[in-house]
């Protein structure tokens, strides 16, 4: 019982680790997906080295077809318009992002509007602009004030306009709090004199498998356009690195509570089996075949795990329901740390079914393992001696 | 041909520091049916030749023969084999099994034998009643007083009808009303079943009513006295 007690509690402890590891792992991939990659982007060739709005491309016509053909009901692409500009308020001036967008496809693709501090973000079809409420505060700029926008346009055509701050977007990631302003794509490609062009076009899917797919697909037609198509791993090498390496050190974390844990279980399985070598040394004494009593033992061990593992995981699960649905918020210093790494101040949770398995097989594989003691035991015990005991 | 021989047997203990010769170069024969009581002071190596007999133990030099089978040439699983359907048990300290009731006790050799489960419980309550336990069968060991528990013991040894009974001082802890009563017991199954009892006492009443009487001192063998009738 202890045993299985033990064992429960081993479960319930690897899973809540690994759910909240995956789990942050899944809420930046998922926060640049959304705010930043989307899944994928169609690009130009260059664009990647020099993201210059000389390198943005008209995809219509033909090829669009193709795309949203390929794409069919599971993805859709927005495209986009973005440019490093110099924003200024009455008083001060900043270096700030212009992100071209469209309102309906921006909230569809990240919820666009629970972001939204102040203004009416329909509105944004009409000339003005949304800009993060970081950056308003620093050039103490209110709503219906006016932001003067300065930058270089298509082929070193000059960009400047002045616009109407038509409401704030107040989100936890930084770079969007402190540098975005926010207008429909059309009015950016006027601003820097785009027409159709566009500097890149993002593309959304149900999930990485379809993303995945669409690029297989697409990037046929792409032969020859001076176009590519590029997954968010290879537009975020870093942030793939970053997960690789906090994968692996989450991993020694992980083989540390599994030692601990393995040990904590073989310390239940060895005083059990000590206090029962007497229980054994008569059994066999009176004629039990040690291969019996092994296999009791073994049976035994597992039964006693399987329990505890089942358990475990049904216990488990309610709890990272719970945190999945209330993520724990952070406060004080890690808040920052984390908000400073463009992710929410909440320590959020994975339900991905993988790691139920994972951790139940994980602990199975070490019960099994475990279990090869009291079996040796059975095997090599000495009757007298224990029948003494 | 006697069933049972013991050939120049010896144990000795700590054989490379100070020796303890627990068992001296001793040669006994027994017979079937046989009703021999093994006698001797503390310490004179009783418990090691039962255990020796019974396969528990191996010997330091000499061997113990069983229809003429040299026991030590035979695999592990075959001696335990052996105890399991040849061999009754009494140990000196009972060796209950403390979470199992004195029924399940009774009842557990005949269930490694894979016998059927209505005759065990039958046989396992007879038994059970004839050493006077009938009111006991639910306790568990740690319920019942000592001479219960050695009760309790013999009647685990009894109830597979084994050919050898090998009992350790089996009256030690019993009053002499049950002494007696047990030693008719055994009696009686020695001469109906002709079962074969080897066991060991400090009782003088007991040691009467042995037909063979083999003592021991300090391990080897001082007097064996074999009365007719
Ligand atoms: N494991 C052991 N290690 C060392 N010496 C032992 C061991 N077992 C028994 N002996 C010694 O062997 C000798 C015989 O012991 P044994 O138990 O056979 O005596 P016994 O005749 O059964 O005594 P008792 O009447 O007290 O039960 C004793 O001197 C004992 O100390
Ligand atoms: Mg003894």
């Amino acid at each position: 019982m202890i045993t299985a007690g033990s064992v429960m509690f081993a479960v319930v402890l690897a899973l809540t680790m690994e759910s909240m590891n995956k789990g942050s792992h899944e809420q930046m991939i998922s926060n640049t997906l959304r705010f930043g990659t989307g899944y994928l982007q169609i690009q130009d060739t260059a664009y990647y080295e020099t993201p210059s709005l000389d390198f943005s491309f008209d995809l219509s016509g033909d090829l669009l077809q193709k795309l949203n053909s390929t794409l069919g009901n599971h993805a859709y692409a927005i495209p986009r318009i973005e440019s490093f500009v110099l924003a200024a308020g009455e008083l001060d001036t900043r270096g700030a992002i212009v992100t071209g967008i469209i309102p309906e496809l921006e909230d569809r693709m990240n919820g666009f509007l629970k972001f939204v501090s102040q203004g009416n973000f329909t509105s944004l079809e009409e000339k003005g602009v949304f800009i993060g409420s970081g950056l308003a505060k620093r050039l103490t700029l209110n709503v219906k004030d006016t932001l003067v926008i300065i930058g270089q346009g298509f082929q070193g055509m000059q960009a400047a306009a002045k616009y109407p701050v038509l409401g704030f977007v107040s989100h936890p990631m930084e770079f969007i709090d402190n540098q975005m302003i926010y207008m429909h794509v059309k009015e950016a490609a006027w601003l820097f004199s785009l027409d159709q062009n566009r500097s890149h076009w993002l593309i959304m899917a149900e999930n990485d498998k379809k993303a995945k797919e669409v690029k297989r697909e697409f990037e046929k037609h792409l032969v020859g356009t001076g176009l590519t198509i590029l997954h968010w791993e290879e537009l975020q090498p870093d942030l793939v690195k970053a997960l690789a390496f906090d994968s692996a050190s989450g991993w020694v974390m992980q083989i540390i509570l599994y030692v601990v844990i393995a040990f904590g279980i073989f310390g239940t399985i060895l005083t059990m089996t000590l206090e029962r070598q007497k229980e054994f040394a008569i059994l066999v004494s009176l004629g039990m075949k040690r291969h019996i009593l092994a296999l009791q033992c073994f049976v035994e061990t597992i039964m006693i795990s399987f329990l505890g593992v089942f358990i475990g995981l049904g216990i488990g699960f309610p709890i990272l329901l719970y945190f999945y649905f209330n993520p724990i918020p952070l406060r004080g210093g890690l808040s920052d740390l984390v908000k400073e790494y463009g992710m929410e101040p909440f320590l959020p949770f994975s339900m991905s079914p993988s790691i139920f398995l994972m951790q139940g097989i994980i602990m199975l594989i070490l019960s099994l393992i475990i279990t090869a003691y009291p079996v040796w035991r059975s095997f090599t015990f000495q009757i007298l001696k224990n029948l003494r005991r | 041909m006697p069933i049972i021989q013991t050939k120049k047997l010896y144990k000795i203990y700590n054989e490379d520091t100070i020796p303890v010769y627990a068992l001296k170069d001793l040669n006994l024969d027994f017979e079937v049916g046989e009703f021999t009581t093994i006698v001797g002071p503390s310490g004179s190596g009783k418990t090691t030749l039962l255990n020796m007999i019974g396969g528990l133990d191996v010997p330091t030099r000499g061997s113990v023969l069983v229809d003429g089978t040299d026991i030590s040439t035979l695999k592990k699983n075959q001696v335990i084999n052996f105890r399991l359907h040849h061999i009754g048990f009494v140990f000196q300290s009972y060796n209950l099994i403390p979470v199992l009731t004195a029924l399940e006790n009774v009842s557990l050799i005949m269930e490694l034998q894979n016998r059927e489960k209505k005759e065990i419980r039958e046989r396992a309550i007879h038994v059970l009643e004839e050493v006077g336990l009938a009111d006991k069968l639910n306790s568990r060991p740690s319920e019942l007083s000592g001479g219960q528990q050695q009760r309790v013991a013999v009647a685990r040894a009894l109830a597979s009808r084994p050919k050898y009974v090998l009992a350790d001082e089996p009256t030690a802890n019993l009053d002499s009303k049950s002494a007696m009563n047990l030693l008719d017991i055994m009696a009686r199954l020695n001469k109906d079943e002709s079962m074969t009892f080897i066991f060991s006492t400090h009782d003088q009443r007991v040691i009467e009513r042995a037909r063979r009487v083999v003592t021991l001192v300090d391990g080897a063998l001082y007097e064996d006295l074999k009365k007719e009738g």
